[in-house]
C-alpha cells in the first residue's frame, strides 16, 4: 500500500515515473481519438484493427530474429509489423464491403478473428524460438507497462503529440465527419480522406499502446472515456477535454497499480480504473445519471 | 446569356445503379430548372428522388451522365450551393446544440484554423430567429421535437447563402407549424430570386406552393408545370391506380 502511495506521488523512481508519465500520455490520446470512434460508432472496426497487430508483431519478431535484430527483440520491426498488418485488415474490410453486400459487422468480425487466429498460430511458433520470453511478446497482448524502456516511453510521447496536433488542427472537420458526412460532402470537406486519416490516428495510437496496454484492451482505453465523459457533456469540446481527463486518470492510476502489485498486467488495471470511473458517471453524473435522473424525477412528482 | 448557363441545375440522362443490383436506381433523368423557382421532385417509395439530388452533387458513387450549375461543374459552384440531408441519416445523440449545428452553416466561408467567432454566432442566432428556434439555440439537438430539428437544418442551409437549394424530404414527419414555417421561408428565398430543389411526398401541397414538379418512378414519369404533371395519368403511371384512390 506504500509502495502505491509513493508511486501515485511519483516518487517511485525513475523508471515508475518514466512509465507514469507516457501512460498518461497514451490515455490522455487515445481517449480524445476514441471520442470520435465512439461518435462514429467505428467501435468494432477499432478493436478489429487493434487484434489485426498481433499477427505483424508475430512477422516482426520472425523478421528481426532471422536478422539477428536484437535477437528478435527490435521494436520498431515489431510495431512496424504490427502497423501493416492492421493496415492490410482495415483494407480488407473496406474491399469486403465494396464487393459484397455483407453488413457491416459481419465483415469486421470475420477479419478481427482470422488475423487474430494468423497472429495466435504465429505467436505459438514465436514462442518455441530461443529469446521468444526475452523479447517480451506476451506484454504485447495485455500489456506490461513496467518494463517500458526510454525508447518505448518517446514513441508513445511522439504519437501522443501528432495525434493530440491533428486532432486540434481538424477539430471542425472530425466533428463535420462524425457528425453529418454527408453535409460535410456537400461543402467540399474531403471526406474520404479524413475518414481514413482518423483511421490511421487510430491506428498510431493502437500500435503506442500495444506494449502498455496490450492489443486485447487497448479498445477499452479508446472507447470507455469518451462514453464516461457523454454522461458529462452534451456538447463536444467539453466532452472531449472530460474524456482526456477521465482517460489519463485511469491509466495514472491504473499504471500505478500495476506497479505496486507486480503481478497485475498494466491494461487490465488501466481498463478496471476506466470502468470505475464510467460507473459513477453511470450512476451520478447530473444530467444523464441513472440514480440522479430518478431522484429529480422523484422531486418533480412531489412538487404538485 | 444562353440558356445553360442562366440554368442553375441542367441535369442530363443522370443514371446510378448500384453494385450488385440489376435495375437502375436511376434511369437517364434530364431537367433543366430556370432561376428563381421552386421545384418539387415527387415519386413514390424507391423512386429516386433522394438519389437524384446525391448524384447531382456527387455523393454517391455509380453515376453517369453530367448535372450542371448555371453551365459549370460541381466544384466551381459549391459555395453557390446549399444541401439539406434527409434528417433519418442523423445522429440525435450526438453532442451538438442547436446553435453548433446551425453554425455548421458557416464552416465552408470560416478559413481552416481560424475560430468560430461572436459574429458567426450571431449570424446564426438570425437565421434561427427567422426559422422561430432562436430559444432552443443551448438544447441539445436530440431534445428537440421532429419540426425543430428539421429548422434546425433549413436554418443551417439559409447560413450557407446559397444561390440554389436542395432539400431531401424537409417536410418529412414535421408538424404544420414548421411546414407553414419552410414554406415561408422557400417563398421568401424565391422572392429573392434564390431556386430551391425539393423532394417532396405530399401531393396536395405541391400544386399550391411549387412552380414545377419533376415525378419520378426510376425514370421520369413527367416534368414540367405542376399542372400538367399531376395529371391523373401521369400519377397512376408513377403511383399505380390502386395508391391513387387514396390520395
Amino acid at each position: 500500500m506504500e509502495t502505491l502511495i509513493s508511486i501515485l506521488l511519483f516518487q517511485g523512481g525513475y523508471n515508475t515515473l518514466l512509465v507514469l508519465c507516457s501512460t498518461i500520455m497514451l490515455g490522455i490520446t487515445a481517449a480524445l481519438a476514441g471520442s470520435f470512434v465512439m461518435l462514429r460508432k467505428q467501435a468494432l472496426a477499432a478493436d478489429a484493427l487493434s487484434h489485426a497487430t498481433l499477427p505483424g508483431i508475430g512477422l516482426g519478431f520472425f523478421l528481426a530474429f532471422t536478422l539477428g535484430w536484437d535477437g528478435g527483440r527490435n521494436l520498431p520491426t515489431l510495431l512496424t509489423g504490427a502497423a501493416l498488418t492492421a493496415l492490410l485488415a482495415g483494407l480488407s474490410i473496406k474491399w469486403i464491403l465494396s464487393r459484397t453486400r455483407l453488413n457491416q459487422d459481419v465483415a469486421i468480425a470475420s477479419v478481427l478473428s482470422v488475423f487474430y487466429a494468423l497472429g495466435i498460430v504465429l505467436f505459438t511458433i514465436a514462442q518455441r524460438f530461443e529469446g521468444a520470453a526475452q523479447a517480451g511478446l506476451d506484454s504485447f497482448l495485455l500489456g506490461q507497462a513496467a518494463g517500458l524502456s526510454m525508447e518505448e516511453s518517446l514513441i508513445i510521447a511522439i504519437v501522443a503529440l501528432i495525434v493530440l496536433g491533428f486532432i486540434v488542427l481538424f477539430f471542425r472537420d472530425f466533428l463535420l465527419l462524425s457528425f453529418d458526412a454527408t453535409f460535410a460532402e456537400s461543402i467540399g470537406r474531403p471526406v474520404h480522406r479524413l475518414d481514413i486519416f482518423l483511421t490511421l490516428l487510430v491506428l498510431l495510437i493502437v500500435c503506442a499502446g500495444l506494449k502498455t496496454v496490450g492489443l486485447v484492451l487497448i479498445l477499452a482505453l479508446l472507447i470507455i472515456p469518451s462514453v464516461t465523459a457523454r454522461f458529462w457533456s452534451d456538447r463536444l469540446k467539453p466532452m472531449l477535454v472530460i474524456a482526456a481527463f477521465s482517460g489519463g486518470l485511469s491509466c495514472y492510476v491504473g499504471a500505478a497499480l500495476s506497479a505496486a502489485f507486480e503481478n497485475i498486467p498494466t491494461g487490465a488495471a488501466i481498463v478496471l480504473c476506466a470502468f470505475t470511473l464510467f460507473s459513477f458517471s453511470f450512476f451520478f453524473s447530473p444530467r444523464h445519471g441513472l440514480l440522479t435522473t430518478r431522484f429529480l424525477q422523484a422531486g418533480k412528482a412531489e412538487k404538485p | 446569356m444562353d440558356n445553360t448557363s442562366s440554368s442553375p441545375l441542367m441535369i442530363d440522362r443522370l443514371s446510378v445503379s448500384y453494385p450488385g443490383r440489376k435495375s437502375a436506381a436511376l434511369d437517364a433523368v434530364s431537367w433543366h430548372i430556370k432561376p428563381g423557382t421552386l421545384n418539387a421532385v415527387i415519386g413514390p417509395n424507391g423512386a429516386g428522388k433522394s438519389t437524384l439530388l446525391k448524384a447531382a452533387l456527387e455523393l454517391i458513387p455509380g453515376r453517369s451522365g453530367k448535372a450542371l450549375f448555371w453551365g459549370r461543374p460541381l466544384r466551381e459552384v459549391r459555395r453557390k450551393l446549399a444541401y439539406v440531408p434527409q434528417r433519418s441519416a442523423i445522429d440525435w445523440n450526438f453532442p451538438v446544440s442547436a446553435l453548433d449545428v446551425v453554425t455548421m452553416g458557416l464552416y465552408a466561408g470560416i478559413g481552416w484554423l481560424r475560430p468560430v467567432r461572436k459574429a458567426h454566432k450571431e449570424r446564426a442566432l438570425e437565421a434561427m430567429a427567422r426559422l422561430g428556434i432562436e430559444d432552443l439555440a443551448a438544447s441539445q439537438i436530440g431534445a428537440l421535437s421532429g419540426g425543430q430539428q428539421q429548422r434546425v437544418f433549413i436554418a443551417r442551409a439559409l447560413l450557407q447563402d446559397a444561390d440554389l437549394y436542395m432539400m431531401d424530404e424537409p417536410f418529412a414527419g414535421v408538424d404544420s407549424v414548421t411546414e407553414a414555417k419552410i414554406f415561408e421561408i422557400l417563398q421568401a428565398l424565391k422572392q429573392a430570386g434564390k431556386t430551391a430543389v425539393i423532394v417532396h411526398h405530399d401531393l396536395s401541397s405541391v400544386e399550391r406552393q411549387f412552380d414545377t414538379a419533376l415525378l419520378l418512378n426510376g425514370r421520369t414519369i413527367a416534368q414540367g408545370p405542376v399542372k400538367t404533371v399531376l395529371a391523373k395519368d401521369n400519377l397512376t403511371a408513377a403511383y399505380g391506380s390502386g395508391r391513387l384512390l387514396a390520395l
